[in-house]
């Protein structure tokens, strides 16, 4: 049966790398001297390493620019970022069959948006149909792949170009706070990109069903807001604690209309959000170590990158677990709302 | 009526959890995040555990409410953790 497959998935970075002991060197005395143990608290992240758009020693050395300078950055930088993923899923592929491409970021604005330069780069159809996904969050891949699979399921021919790219290092404050330390140190800069098109089963990444669960009460614990000099994100530290309980609830609704458990999957695909909350949910699902390490690899090497978060993880399974055909995996991911994402696919 | 046990025990927890805080300074209707140090980190093992004593009660109502300011109090869950146990009804 043929249903919407990732074909191709690649990811790419920016060039800047700074390790979490050199961050904390750079702003321990700069902007968290009054927060206590604050080194303890970048490293209890599990955060190693990230890529940045930008060098912070550098461009936050005696100031915080206006977001009007940000904004500057990321209009060449989420290019710059995501041309080397999108080039990787492209090549080789029939560029004009993809009928429709549609981007997620939520770390910039700027118009056209910067799906528009991306296929007049590559050339893609005049006639593309295109869709960009804005200010979502961390679970904004999955709004991608959601479209993907509607564009499938409406022109069955015609292949899905998508891509997540995020710049979180362009919002980092000076904020002297546990709150903004802990986020300092867990974001990261990443664009992923994948082609998606109607294929019979081994042809790649099934995507089989998806389910979204919206919180509404809790609209006002996580928050991504533009300030005049960055976006501002706040979490409360009740988050994660309130998807543990919902996530086992959440997974029997996804995986019983295919009349499957939990314990019939071998893959999953975790979006790193944060240590505490990707132990919560494998405590709910009784997952293991092993079933978790995916998501602490990225975690630890790319930090959390936002949307294409997930597709880095999936990226991660592929290459390291190398999942046997008929697998079985789930994608999740969770952000503001508060929203619960989920797809079930098949390898 | 509050079950005093139960204060007594979330007092004791809180303890665990943070040892930078001196018992005195524990009152039950004292912010668990804003009075009584239990940072993201400190709050998960601190439910963490009353879960395990807890077992099976759904803590998500408590969660929500308790993530507006001033509401997460020792006090507050031990009414909550009452009520939803039937042993206070």
């Amino acid at each position: 049966m043929h249903r919407p497959t990732i074909t191709k998935l690649k990811s790419s970075f920016p060039k800047h790398v700074l390790t979490q002991d050199e961050f904390c060197d750079a702003f321990h005395h700069k902007w968290y001297s009054d927060v206590p143990n604050v080194r303890e608290l970048m490293k209890q992240t599990r955060v190693e390493k990230r890529h940045m758009a930008w060098d912070p020693r550098e461009a936050l050395a005696t100031r915080s620019p206006e977001i009007q300078e940000r904004m500057a950055v990321y209009k060449t930088a989420v290019l710059d970022m995501a041309r080397p993923s999108i080039a990787g899923v492209l090549e080789g592929a029939p560029v004009s069959d993809v009928g429709s491409f549609v981007m997620a970021s939520c770390t910039g604005y700027f118009g056209p948006t910067p799906d528009l330069m991306i296929a007049k780069e590559f050339q893609l159809r005049a006639d593309l149909r295109r869709t960009f996904i804005g200010h979502m969050g961390c679970f904004a891949a999955f709004n991608v792949l959601k479209v993907a699979m509607d564009a499938l399921a409406a022109r069955p021919g015609e292949p899905v170009l998508a891509n997540c790219s995020e710049t979180c290092s362009l919002h980092f404050r000076p904020e002297r706070t546990r709150e903004q330390a802990i986020i300092h140190a867990l974001f990261g800069d990443a664009s992923v990109s994948a082609l998606i098109s109607n294929e019979e089963s081994g042809a790649g990444v099934q995507l089989i069903r998806s389910r979204t669960e919206q919180l509404y009460d809790t609209h006002d614990l996580m928050t991504w807001d533009i300030l005049a000099d960055g976006f501002y994100m706040t979490l409360s530290p009740f988050v994660p604690l309130i998807i543990a309980e919902q996530i086992r609830g959440f997974m029997e609704r996804l995986l019983a209309p295919e009349k499957l458990a939990v314990s019939d999957i071998r893959h999953w695909i975790i979006h790193p959000g944060g240590p505490k909350i990707v132990r919560s949910i494998a405590t709910q699902l009784r997952l293991t170590e092993d079933d978790v390490e995916p998501t602490f690899r990225v975690l630890r090497e790319r930090g959390n990158c936002s949307s294409g978060t997930v597709l880095l993880v999936l990226e991660d399974v592929l290459q390291n677990r190398k999942p046997e055909p008929g697998d079985y995996g789930v994608m999740m991911a969770f952000g503001p709302g508060l929203t619960m994402e989920s797809i079930l696919v098949r390898f | 009526m509050i079950d005093r046990e139960v204060i007594d025990y979330l007092k004791s927890v809180v303890l665990e959890v943070n040892d930078d805080i001196s018992p005195q300074d524990i009152q039950e209707d004292r912010s668990l995040v804003g009075d009584l140090g239990l940072d993201s980190l400190r709050l998960a093992e601190f439910v963490s555990r009353v879960k395990g004593k807890y077992g099976d009660i759904d803590l998500t109502d408590w969660f929500v409410a308790a993530a507006r300011e001033g509401s997460d109090t020792i006090r507050d869950l031990a009414l909550f953790l009452q009520n939803a146990s039937g042993s206070n009804p």
